[in-house]
């Protein structure tokens, strides 16, 4: 399994890859929109994590990209953020997430277990 | 900078402004179209050469006004200088018409009108004056002798009471009309406010809930990595010490959340979006994922499902929080047993409940239970690490709901039921 994180904060970067690799799943990391595309691109991953407030291209604006993106609209994309589902949750469905994920609430484990679900239902 | 005015008050003005034209205008038209009329009359006795000079006199003040009052003096000045000039010139056809001036006096209540109704009472006052003047001009002007006839005399009198009275009675129209547009604009304002204050407290809620849950996060996620050794082994002091991070900062997440999730309510942040939902599906998909969670604990847990319920209006992630609160405590507070859950329609009203064979609550404490930070002191000795909110939010959910939430227990260990009520039709 391939997964990339788009996030503006090196910490949360370091610890979901940390547990990626310590439970073997292949991940890469993306500080900002525009790289997270660029390596999108390259790396065709299975499932997306993407941060909504990040400077200049917000999350929001990333996912619509990603989803107007022939070549990227069938990947599952989960925004991964601290802003109540209230606030954003509404339009990350419209714009086509599959799933919204308030980081506080889940822990590294928590998170694979919903993506390997998302990437199971995917493949049937 | 100047703040842009809302469309609908643009418009209005635009719509204003074309009236004022036209009103402004009709008086001079009036006057013109009377001196043209009078001239198709045979028998009339009035000095053509005179009229012809009004009708000059006025396209010359028309020129005047639109060229220069117009451009340079404000709207109420302008205004004034109109409704002093109209009744001048009103007075002056009155006077040149002769036999036929007394029937166009009501023409004075043209710019007497308007005055009242744009202009401060004094200067209306001022203007009726002068209208009253030339009723009185036009007394002794037509008079034999030195003194007016006494039918003159009444004639005038009614003449300048009426002149009176209009000004008076348009004055407080005005008034009245200037009270509603203001009580309107200060409605609209206010509710402008309202929205304004409404969006900033969502948007401060948001952010306070990013910039809390943010470092908590990372503290949470990396606790997280080293409790479950995902970093690697850790000696068994630094573990336990690892554990108590790990455990108080989960802790602390759930707090932070309830808060926040009450302020949210509390404040109407929150909107429920109800949608028809089969509750008994959503109780069911519920029910499903606890009894994966709990296969160490000597605990049973039973849906007695029922059948044909009708859909239910409501929104659905926030029952699914009030039945995950509920479960929850059940389950925590019930070491052996069964918890049952029951889903009944009584006409226009659905009634969830459940009930544990757990530790109980005592008869004192049931009104207490639903307020925030709350615990009964049973529960205290068995478990101290909840954040006495769950019941407290699930209440204010419901209620959001317009319905009802409430417990019933025999009182310690003879186990308790929770049961909420939520209306059918909405």
């Amino acid at each position: 399994m391939k997964v990339l994180i788009i996030d503006d904060e090196r910490g949360i970067l370091k610890m979901y890859t940390e547990y990626f690799k310590a439970t073997g799943i292949e991940s890469f990391q993306a500080i900002d929109g525009q790289t997270g595309i660029k390596i999108a691109r390259e790396q065709k991953p299975d499932v997306i994590l993407l941060d909504i407030i990040m400077p200049r291209y917000n999350g929001l604006d990333v996912l619509k990209d990603i989803k107007s993106d022939q070549d990227l609209k069938n990947i599952p994309v989960f925004l991964l953020t601290n802003l109540p589902e209230e606030s954003s949750g509404d339009k990350a469905k419209e714009l086509g997430a599959s799933g919204y994920l308030v980081k506080a609430q889940y822990e590294p484990k928590m998170i694979v277990d919903v993506i390997r679900g998302a990437i199971k239902e995917n493949s049937i | 900078m100047k703040e842009k005015e809302p469309s609908f008050l643009v418009n209005a003005k635009e719509k204003l402004n074309r009236y004022e034209r036209i009103i402004e205008i009709s008086t001079w038209l009036v006057v013109i179209a009377i001196i043209f009329g009078i001239q198709l009359i045979p028998s009339r006795n009035v000095d053509d050469s005179k009229a012809y000079l009004l009708i000059g006199v006025i396209i010359a003040f028309a020129l005047l006004y639109y060229l220069v009052i117009y451009k340079y003096f404000s709207r109420s000045k302008r205004l004034y200088i109109k409704d002093i000039a109209d009744i001048i010139l009103i007075g002056s056809l009155i006077l040149i018409l002769k036999d036929w001036g007394q029937y166009f006096y009501a023409l004075f209540f043209l710019p007497i009108a308007a005055a009242a109704l744009s202009l401060e009472f004094i200067n209306a006052l001022l203007i009726a004056v002068v209208a009253c003047l030339f009723v009185v001009f036009e007394i002794f002007l037509n008079s034999q002798g030195l003194y007016p006839q006494s039918g003159a005399l009444y004639q005038g009198a009614w003449q300048i009471i009426l002149i009176l009275l209009i000004t008076i009675f348009c004055r407080a129209l005005a008034m009245q009309l200037r009270q509603e547009k203001n009580a309107k604009e200060e409605a609209i304002a206010y509710q402008k406010v309202l929205e304004e204050e409404a969006k900033r407290q969502k948007e401060f809620l948001s952010l306070t809930s990013h910039q809390l849950f943010t470092p908590l996060s990372m503290i949470r996620g990396f606790s997280s990595l080293l409790h479950y050794r995902t970093l690697g082994k850790l000696t068994p002091k630094q573990q336990e010490a690892v554990g108590e991070i790990y455990i108080s900062t989960k802790r602390m997440t759930d707090l932070v959340s309830e808060l926040l999730s009450i302020s949210r309510i509390q404040s109407g942040k929150i909107e429920i979006k109800k949608e028809e939902v089969k509750i008994e599906e959503l109780i069911d998909e519920v029910v499903k994922q606890f009894q994966k969670s709990i296969p160490k604990k000597n605990v049973e847990l039973v849906f007695q499902k029922p059948e044909k319920l009708r859909p239910v209006q409501l929104d659905k992630e926030k029952i699914r929080q009030v039945l995950y609160v509920l479960l929850d405590n059940a389950i925590k507070y019930t070491s052996k047993g069964s918890i049952t859950i029951t889903c009944r329609q009584n006409f226009d009203i659905v009634n969830v409940s459940i009930k544990d064979e757990g530790a109980g609550i005592e008869k004192e404490d049931f009104d207490k239970l639903f307020q925030p930070f709350f615990r009964g002191k049973n529960i205290l000795e068995l478990d101290n690490k909840g954040t006495g909110l769950g019941l407290y939010i699930a209440r204010l959910i419901v209620e959001k709901h317009g319905g009802k939430i409430w417990v019933e227990s025999l009182g310690t260990n003879k186990g308790t039921t929770f049961t909420f009520s939520l209306p059918m039709v909405q």
